[in-house]
């Protein structure tokens, strides 16, 4: 046998150009390249957002914490409630609070503080960092001209979902897995069965994935809009604080007041309250009945999400589609 | 390619290379990731993507290069990257768009023998577009020329540079001027063209003139033959003659 290479095995040619003979993988493998590469790159690239991350992640641990802690030292003995219906309220409380920028929404009686300790800063640490992330997922690709690269290799719905995918997974590791990791955690502090409440748990999943899906849809509509990442991070997070402001700054006169329904990112929460079969919750301590025929009602808030879902889906559309894009 | 475009506009995505005029950029990724990542964008797995894009950053010529990030390329080092982005995916067909556009004379030589291995080596169909016809004669075999939008005129290069003038081109050492009224009392068709005389060509045309050669001691021959055009000739008559009429 001789030890000569020769043809195309040759060392030479091995580093030269050489036919492709394997496999192409499916489309699917695209749009997930699109989104992973986007994600690391956005998060390599910004020493701010790996230090929001910390941060972030350092509430999350701390409250998760504070809740078992809490839960050893409270007497459970004489509540008007069961420790289920306890656990229940206060996971769905600690989930809704991450999607609750200015306006506190509460399924918690007031009677009840200890577990009303939801980090409201994880809200805005998470819209501040999907904010960052997002801004520059299509407006840099604009400003620096490789829109017209990637669909010269894959087609432009890939193209946007593998966008939107991106801040899916960062959502993902962000809020869904912390919202799973406080079900566990819950459950071991306040002794209840896993299983017993396992459905709250895939509400949880369901309710934080809504919740990124939306946010993604308006960051990346705003990103596509803008060649400048600025722009689009900017007008998203204040646009989301000063319509979530409104409802505190001049509805607070009236507890049912339809100005709440400007706070777009509270009305995913108290569409993720309504799903869990709750008929009232508290907005900064006034309660919201939404069945009453008065003012904030149920089909408001699912119409108000409708909106958003269709507003950044048109957007994100006709900015992509359009011809000259 | 074989390919239906309203059926298999992925399949033909995924057989063809684009090399875009502009140059679209990644600031803070390297070469390496981003022609791996385009790899992974037409289809290939993350391991066979990378092997690629190692191997066709090492055959245009950015071996060493290949792990700095991309915002410190020059112009020339760009179109290789962008050449090198187009080819990972080992496409049938490679659409290159103004791909010596911004190169120094060495650059653009280099590119230019990278687009001739292409075809003669690797046996790639290839597009050239480019407004530089210099680059396209050396280059090409088929040209298309566009004007305002419409096709001109197109065919073999051989065909279109041939001279069908029927024009024999002379350059002569001594006075053009005096050697063409010589060669206009013998009855031959004289044009000056700068340095060059164009004789229109008949029976004995060559013969007559070498006599007339002979016979004027100040005299000699450089050059007869053909009256060659370069492509810009071409362009310029075929686009002009257009305008006019």
């Amino acid at each position: 046998m001789s030890d000569s290479p020769s043809g195309d095995d040759t060392y030479i040619r091995r580093f030269g150009f050489r036919r492709f003979t394997g496999v192409r993988q499916n489309r699917l493998y695209r749009i997930i390249a699109v989104a992973w590469f986007n994600l690391i790159e956005a998060i390599r690239r910004s020493g701010f957002t790996k230090m929001l991350l910390v941060f972030m992640f350092f509430s999350i641990l701390i409250q998760d914490v504070l809740i078992i802690v809490i839960s050893w030292f409270l007497p459970f003995t004489g509540l008007p409630i069961t420790i289920n219906e306890l656990f229940r309220d206060a996971y769905a409380d600690s989930v809704l609070g991450m999607v609750s920028l200015v306006n506190r929404i509460t399924v918690l009686e007031l009677g009840f503080m200890p577990f009303n300790i939801s980090a409201i800063g994880i809200s805005f640490i998470w819209l501040l960092l999907m904010a960052i992330v997002g801004g520059g997922l299509i407006a840099d690709d604009r400003l620096h001209q490789t829109t017209e690269v990637y669909f010269s290799r894959i087609s432009r719905l890939e193209y946007t979902i593998g966008k939107l995918m991106s801040l899916m997974l960062f959502s993902a590791v962000v809020v869904v897995l912390p919202s799973i990791i406080q079900y566990f955690l819950l459950s071991y502090g306040l002794e209840t069965d896993l299983l017993v409440n396992i459905d709250l748990m895939f509400w949880g999943i369901g309710f934080t994935l809504l919740a990124a899906f939306l946010l993604s849809l308006l960051i990346l509509a705003l990103s596509s809009f803008t060649k400048r990442r600025a722009v689009a991070t900017l007008s998203f997070f204040i646009a989301a604080i000063v319509l979530s402001s409104f409802y505190s700054a001049i509805g607070w006169s009236q507890s049912e007041s339809l100005i709440l329904l400007l706070d777009f990112v509270g009305a995913i929460a108290l569409l993720g309250a309504m799903a869990l079969g709750y008929e009232s919750l508290d907005v900064n301590g006034r309660t919201i009945i939404f069945n009453n025929g008065i003012g904030v009602e149920g089909p408001m808030v699912l119409a108000v999400v409708l909106i958003v879902l269709m507003l950044g889906i048109v957007a994100l559309m006709l900015t992509l589609f359009r011809r000259d894009s | 390619m074989g390919y239906d475009f309203c059926e298999s506009i992925q399949d033909i995505r995924d057989h063809v290379g684009y090399s875009p005029e502009f140059t679209p950029m990644i600031p803070d990724v390297s070469a390496m990731k981003y022609v791996t990542f385009m790899g992974k964008l037409s289809g290939l797995g993350a391991v066979e993507a990378a092997q690629r894009a190692h191997d066709t950053l090492h055959y245009v010529g950015l071996a060493e290069e290949r792990y700095r990030p991309l915002r410190e390329f020059s112009t020339g080092m760009m179109q290789k990257c962008k050449l090198a982005a187009a080819l990972v995916h080992d496409p049938d067909l490679v659409i290159l768009d103004e791909p010596t556009d911004g190169l120094d004379p060495t650059g653009r030589h280099q590119m230019l023998e990278l687009i001739e291995r292409l075809y003669k080596d690797e046996g790639k169909s290839l597009i050239v577009s480019s407004h530089l016809l210099f680059d396209v004669e050396r280059v090409c075999d088929w040209v298309m020329v566009l004007g305002r939008g419409q096709l001109v005129t197109s065919g073999e290069m051989s065909n279109l540079l041939a001279d069908t003038s029927g024009m024999l081109r002379l350059k002569i050492s001594g006075d053009p001027v005096s050697f063409s009224r010589k060669l206009t009392a013998k009855g031959l068709e004289v044009e000056i063209d700068g340095p060059f005389l164009d004789v229109k060509r008949t029976n004995g045309t060559e013969m007559a003139i070498l006599e007339e050669v002979n016979r004027d001691p100040t005299v000699s021959l450089r050059y007869m033959g053909s009256r060659t055009r370069t492509l810009e000739d071409v362009f310029i008559s075929m686009v002009e003659g257009r305008e006019l009429g």
